[in-house]
């Protein structure tokens, strides 16, 4: 049997992608909306009895610019690089990504998931590609 | 033609970094291939290249060291035929182990002049990284040609250098530079490396 090092790690991991419209969203909110929808993730990481060991990221692409935000430490927080455009946006595609150790597929799914709820709250959201189970 | 591997833990730094390579060995008008790897099923950071204005093939939902291993060799060999490029710059994801990432571009048949690791280590987690996951990292870093200890604009003095003595412990010939590839910072001395073997 081929040696899984996902496995061997005993990490677990959950990605998205969605597209998103809006009647218009300034990027200042925007940018704090992903922002906090990544900080969430990991404070459910460490909801769960875990400690932060692995990577939370989120991109934005928008016309005319683009959102990184990345996490790997709650104390550090989220670090952000924002090359969103002004005025209002009103389309787009984020994807998101988690990887962390001592946690499942399917758990960081949970936490991912629930991470984005706030975002549905503003924004009109579709989801295109899910992590699956192999 | 060399194949640059860029190794290290989930969240060490290494799009950062190979963001930065790219574009200085760009410049220098050398022809760069990026293969960028990521464990789930959704990339990120071949979206994340691409914006920084670089051209990548992105292999999703596995490991290229275990799982998609095929597919690697697959794409190394259509990227050597199609693209010629003086290096092709992996990154692998952060659960990967670079020996056998090097084992794979070896048997994958491209002809490459020399295959060179790069392991990044961050050093603003590496004590907490360590004593959770460390004979994983240990594997990681051992067999790696450089150990890029990064995000040194974080740290301070004393936490680089427990941060090198734990690196030597495990592997005490590989060399080892301090980098910041978030800030540019000692980036120039891994450039030289790679320029020189080119």
């Amino acid at each position: 049997m081929k040696e899984n090092t996902k496995d061997e790690a005993h990490a677990g991991s959950f990605g998205l992608r969605l597209l998103f419209t809006s009647p218009g969203i300034e990027r200042g909110e925007l940018a704090q909306l992903v922002t906090e929808a990544v900080r969430s993730v990991g404070e459910g990481i460490v909801g769960q009895g875990r400690t932060l060991i692995g990577h939370v990221k989120a991109f934005t692409s928008v016309p005319g610019g683009s959102l990184r935000i990345n996490m790997v430490d709650l104390d550090l927080g989220p670090e952000k690089e924002d090359r969103l455009p002004e005025g209002a946006i009103v389309e787009g595609e984020m994807r998101f990504m988690a990887a962390a150790v001592g946690l499942t597929d399917e758990e960081l799914e949970r936490i991912v998931k629930g991470s984005l709820e706030p975002l549905g709250l503003r924004l009109e959201m579709g989801i295109l590609g899910l992590q699956h189970e192999h | 033609m060399i194949v640059c591997q860029l190794a290290g833990f989930l969240g060490s730094g290494k799009t950062t970094l190979l963001i930065r390579l790219g574009t200085s060995l760009g410049r220098t008008g050398r022809r760069v291939a990026i293969i960028v790897n990521e464990v789930g099923e959704v990339g990120v950071d071949g979206a994340v290249i691409e914006s920084n204005g670089l051209k990548s093939v992105e292999l999703t939902e596995g490991c290229i060291c275990c799982s998609l291993s095929g597919s690697l060799q697959n794409t190394l060999r259509q990227v050597s035929r199609e693209f010629e490029p003086d290096m092709i710059l992996i990154e692998p994801t952060g659960l990967a182990l670079p020996s056998k990432v090097k084992q794979i571009v070896r048997t994958s048949m491209i002809g490459e002049e020399r295959t060179f690791t790069i392991c990044l280590i961050d050093a603003f987690r590496a004590s907490k990284l360590f004593a959770e996951a460390g004979a994983f990292l240990s594997r990681q870093v051992d067999g790696a040609d450089v150990v890029a200890i990064n995000k040194v604009d974080l740290t301070s003095l004393d936490v680089r250098e427990q941060v090198e003595n734990i690196v030597k412990n495990i592997s005490p010939s590989t060399p080892i530079v301090f980098i910041s590839a978030r800030e540019g910072q000692g980036v120039d001395e891994l450039v030289s490396m790679l320029g020189d073997a080119l």
